[in-house]
């Protein structure tokens, strides 16, 4: 599977996304940075204190030294710089701790998500115009127009205020909590943010799926003699994965993007809590920092979909 | 004569189409006889694949058998429960397609997909694979033991082709239908293929049943044929007496519209004039009459059935080309439009 | 939106095109789903037409009601925390929602469809720079660029806008572009070129009613889009300003209430959610009528 050409490929993809993540961080941290009244907005510093403050960022310097050191610092260190608001915090560090939760509760939403989604379209394929299928299309239209934020509050509503006393602490979001890690807790979460794209994924599944099943190798494996049961998974469903694997950039961006919002209302100390507090914080730093760190995830993620390909499709090789 | 091992009887297949309903085989009825070779003829639209599909339950949505028998064995594989029929199915009747291309699929090595036949009737899995290799050789594909593991698009089309055969031929299968098994290949392909077939239908005695718009496949390969047009048998018989004496002038036409290196006159290749027939609205009375060009006033409003016209040779026509002949110069005919040769002409009636 | 493709019928003057969308008229009437779906957006329409004149409450009137009050004969969907009347922010939010949803759409297809046009129809260095830029905006996540955007522009309504719009031109530029691509190349349209027509009359007498249909569908999947979005920032606190209500920052100042007053995030929620869906149901009720070969 892994011949020469794929590991000069994977070679040649990931050269390039490291310079798409730097173009990005770059194109950030100027526009933020040629921002009127400073990158480091505070009503409450006055006079030599912020001259001082100013020294310490290095933002008394030009733009273009800013810059380039700015640049060195990712480049040779990946060091992102130091926060604008709590002073002394690097932000690499903090944003690499912070990945490895939203990681994991993106993970968790993208195995849902894609399972769920697989599942209820070969369903509604192998089904197809009856009311299983009218049922399950329909209500993914339903799915895919509920904005992430209304399923947690749903969720939220229904687990932690109307059951809430019998599940106390079995979800992130509680007035005063915070995060305790447990696995058992990770399934709210990762339901809002899934949910949404699974609707997308059972659709493109079942157009895939209906499009597989006229096939003549359907017919063929029909003709063997094979279990329905087999023949959908194994020769149809393998086929119809590979146009369902297109969607999974999206699907990264899309999870990635949500995290923002769903960690904010779950309490998750992660990636997107950090940058939409970065953002109403005005922290700059920050901002830039877990935007480069976006771009880089999905860049791998776009590499890591163009290697599944290979592994779906024999007939693609790099 | 051996007892038949296939018995057809009055098989109707109908597609609920948006236009109406589509009668693709109607009434069709005939015996298939341990290790002989039935070629069925016809153009596309006669039903012939349908035919084929139809024995077998792999007609697709909106089509639907309606009516008539299909006995093996002494069971009717239409009554047959969907894992009962799914147990004969590549078991005791295999069926090959026309594109060996579209047929095999592409995410699977072209081994798996032969063992897995095997394996669905319950041959353990390194059994299959050993003989898997053996049939690959069986039709001839070179360095069989790699080519196993080969997905469908690194062999060439000729070689699909074997590997399909190879498929069908997997389980030992009493019957094997090919459905237009050379059509998508070269022409020195085919002819390989043809000879393939014909050494398997000799040494392995299954029964092959060639479903093809080719009489020249037909005469390369099989010992009885049938001509199928509009969705009903028209003719049948041994392929010699067919060949030497065709009874129907829709035989007749298709036997003329073969090229001839030993044509001996300088005469024009004949297609048939005019087109195949809509189905969802059939001619009335015989459904070749709009294109024949023996037809007499009562092919226009009684539909002949298939009689004896001599030995194990039947035709469904209320000419045959006997009279034609004998009446209407048929030999001589150079002008084969519809109604050439009778006294019949076209918007003379109806 | 549905009677907005029977006035287009009235404009297109070939007879072939004129049966085209009679036909998927007719085929959009017979589609359930998206027949309620327009009965509820014109409803829609209408309210937020009506809350220019009128609201039951000022949206901005604090302390009308009691803190936290559910629904009552008063207040039918009872009172915020700061005591404003949820019914009135919920007519006025309507409105943002659909000023925001329509209006980047309108600008998207100005923008997208004469990229399109033009990267299709001149192909070579205009094409090669449309289809870059447009995979760069594809490899990053849309709508932090627009957060970002919202964020250096600062929240207003006009700025959202624009930010949906750079974010957002994309798909249809893209389709268009295919369209474009795949017609140049037909017989109508190297007809009307040998016969001297100008590429201006080309691209917007030919092609552009050629490929009105999937840019209606296009874009009729774009409001909805966009509307997520302008919830997505006000709920982040980076859209709409207080006091002006918006969906998206009602349901999140509902949120730290939901244990007490769950109606303040549930009203905006699913104002929300029901209006997304009927976009959506009526764009695949568009897209069916209008490509009827996409159907299955």
């Amino acid at each position: 599977m892994l011949t020469r050409g794929t590991l000069i490929y994977i070679g040649q993809r990931i050269v390039l996304i490291a310079f798409t993540v730097l173009a990005v961080s770059s194109i950030v941290f100027l526009g933020i940075h040629r921002l009127p009244g400073d990158a480091l907005f505070s009503e409450h510093l006055h006079g030599q204190q912020y001259e001082l403050l100013l020294h310490h960022y290095h933002l008394d310097e030009p733009l273009w030294i800013q810059y380039r050191d700015y640049l060195t610092g990712v480049v040779t260190r990946g060091d992102l710089g130091e926060s604008l608001v709590n002073k002394g915090v690097q932000i690499t560090p903090l944003v690499l701790r912070e990945l490895t939760i939203s990681a994991e509760v993106g993970a968790f939403a993208l195995i849902f998500t894609i399972g769920l989604g697989l599942v209820l379209g070969v369903v509604a394929a192998v089904r197809q115009n009856t009311w299983v299928d009218y049922v399950l299309t329909t209500t993914s239209v339903i799915g895919y127009s509920m904005p992430n934020f209304v399923i947690a509050t749903f969720l939220l509503l229904v687990f932690a205020v109307w059951l809430g006393n019998q599940t106390d602490g079995a979800f992130y979001y509680q007035i005063g909590g915070g995060w305790t890690g447990s696995i058992g807790q990770i399934w709210l979460p990762a339901f809002a943010l899934g949910f949404p794209y699974a609707s997308i994924v059972a659709r493109l599944t079942r157009a895939s799926m209906l499009e597989v099943i006229r096939q003549d190798y359907i017919r063929t494996a029909r003709a063997k003699g094979l279990k329905e049961t087999v023949i959908m998974v194994r020769h149809a469903l393998r086929n119809a994965l590979i146009p369902v694997t297109t969607i999974l950039g999206p699907l990264v961006i899309g999870i990635i993007t949500g995290s923002v919002i769903i960690e904010n209302i779950f309490g998750i100390p992660g990636l997107g809590k950090e940058f939409a507090q970065s953002i109403l914080n005005r922290d700059y730093a920050i901002v830039i920092g877990v935007f480069t760190m976006y771009a880089a995830m999905v860049g791998v993620a776009n590499l890591g979909v163009d290697l599944l390909y290979v592994l779906i499709d024999p007939r693609i090789r790099y | 004569m051996p007892a038949p091992i296939l018995q057809v009887r009055d098989l109707r297949t109908q597609f609920l189409t948006d236009g109406g309903v589509v009668t693709a085989v109607d009434g069709v009825s005939f015996d298939l006889f341990p290790g002989e070779s039935l070629g069925i003829v016809g153009e596309s639209g006669s039903g012939k694949s349908v035919t084929a599909l139809s024995l077998l339950r792999l007609v697709p949505d909106p089509g639907r058998v309606v009516g008539g028998k299909v006995l093996f064995r002494n069971q009717d594989l239409l009554q047959l429960s969907d894992d009962e029929i799914r147990q004969i199915r590549g078991r005791d009747i295999a069926m090959i397609f026309q594109d060996p291309q579209s047929s095999l699929n592409p995410v699977l090595t072209t081994g798996f997909q032969i063992a897995e036949a095997m394996q669905a009737h319950g041959k353990a899995k390194a059994e299959a694979n050993a003989r898997t290799v053996e049939l690959l050789k069986r039709v001839r594909i070179p360095a069989a033991e790699s080519r196993v593991k080969d997905f469908p698009h690194q062999l060439s089309g000729g070689m699909r082709q074997r590997a399909m055969i190879a498929m069908g031929l997997a389980n030992a299968p009493s019957i094997l239908i090919a459905d237009e098994p050379t059509t998508a290949l070269d022409v020195t392909v085919q002819a390989q293929i043809l000879e393939l077939l014909g050494d398997l239908n000799r040494e392995l005695g299954a029964a092959i049943v060639m479903i093809t718009h080719n009489m020249g496949v037909v005469a390369g390969l099989c010992s009885r044929v049938i001509v199928m047009y509009a969705g009903h048998i028209v003719e049948e018989g041994p392929v010699e007496e067919i060949f030497e004496r065709p009874q129907h002038p829709y035989t007749w036409s298709l036997l003329r519209s073969i090229p001839r290196v030993d044509a001996l006159r300088h005469e024009r290749l004949r297609s048939i004039e005019g087109i195949a027939p809509d189905l969802l609205r059939p001619p009335s009375g015989c459904r070749f009459h709009p294109r024949c060009p023996f037809r007499i006033e009562r092919c226009f409003t009684d539909e002949p059935t298939l009689e004896e016209v001599a030995t194990n040779q039947r035709a469904a026509c209320w000419v045959t080309m006997e009279r034609a002949r004998r009446e209407m110069h048929a030999d001589d005919l150079l002008d084969i439009r519809p109604g050439a040769g009778s006294g019949v002409h076209p918007g003379e009636q109806i | 939106m549905a009677t907005a493709a029977a006035v287009v019928a009235r404009e297109i003057p070939s007879p072939e095109q004129a049966s085209l969308w009679s036909d998927a008229w007719r085929r959009l009437r017979r589609n359930r789903m998206a027949l309620i779906s327009t009965i509820y957006l014109v409803l829609l329409v209408l309210v937020a037409l009506l809350a220019i004149f009128y609201t039951p409450y000022r949206m901005s009137a604090v302390g009308i009601a009691p803190t936290y009050s559910g629904p009552s004969q008063a207040h039918l969907l009872g009172a915020d925390g700061v005591g404003r009347d949820v019914l009135s922010r919920l007519m006025i939010g309507a409105q943002i929602s659909l000023i925001v949803g329509v209006g980047t759409q309108l600008l998207v297809v100005v923008v997208g469809v004469t990229v399109g046009l033009l990267a299709g129809y001149y192909r070579g260095w205009l094409d090669s720079v449309v289809t870059f830029i447009i995979n760069v905006f594809y490899g990053i996540p849309d709508l932090l660029v627009a957060l970002i955007l919202v964020f250096l522009l600062g929240p207003s309504l006009t700025n959202i806008i624009i930010a949906i719009v750079v974010t957002r031109w994309m798909d249809m530029a893209r389709m268009v572009r295919g369209q474009t691509l795949s017609m140049r190349e037909r017989e109508f349209i190297e007809a009307a070129r040998a016969s001297g027509a100008k590429p201006v009359k080309i691209l917007f007498g030919h092609i552009l009613p050629n490929a009105l249909g999937p840019i209606i569908v296009q874009a009729t999947f774009g409001v909805p889009a966009a509307i997520l979005f302008e919830a997505f920032l006000s709920f982040l606190g980076v859209g709409i300003q207080p006091p002006t209500p918006s969906w998206g920052s009602m349901a999140a100042d509902g949120i730290a209430a939901l244990r007490i007053a769950p109606h303040i995030v549930l009203a905006p929620s699913i104002a929300l959610s029901i209006t997304l869906m009927a976009f959506n149901f009526l764009g695949d009720g568009l897209r069916d009528a209008l490509d009827p070969r996409s159907r299955r």
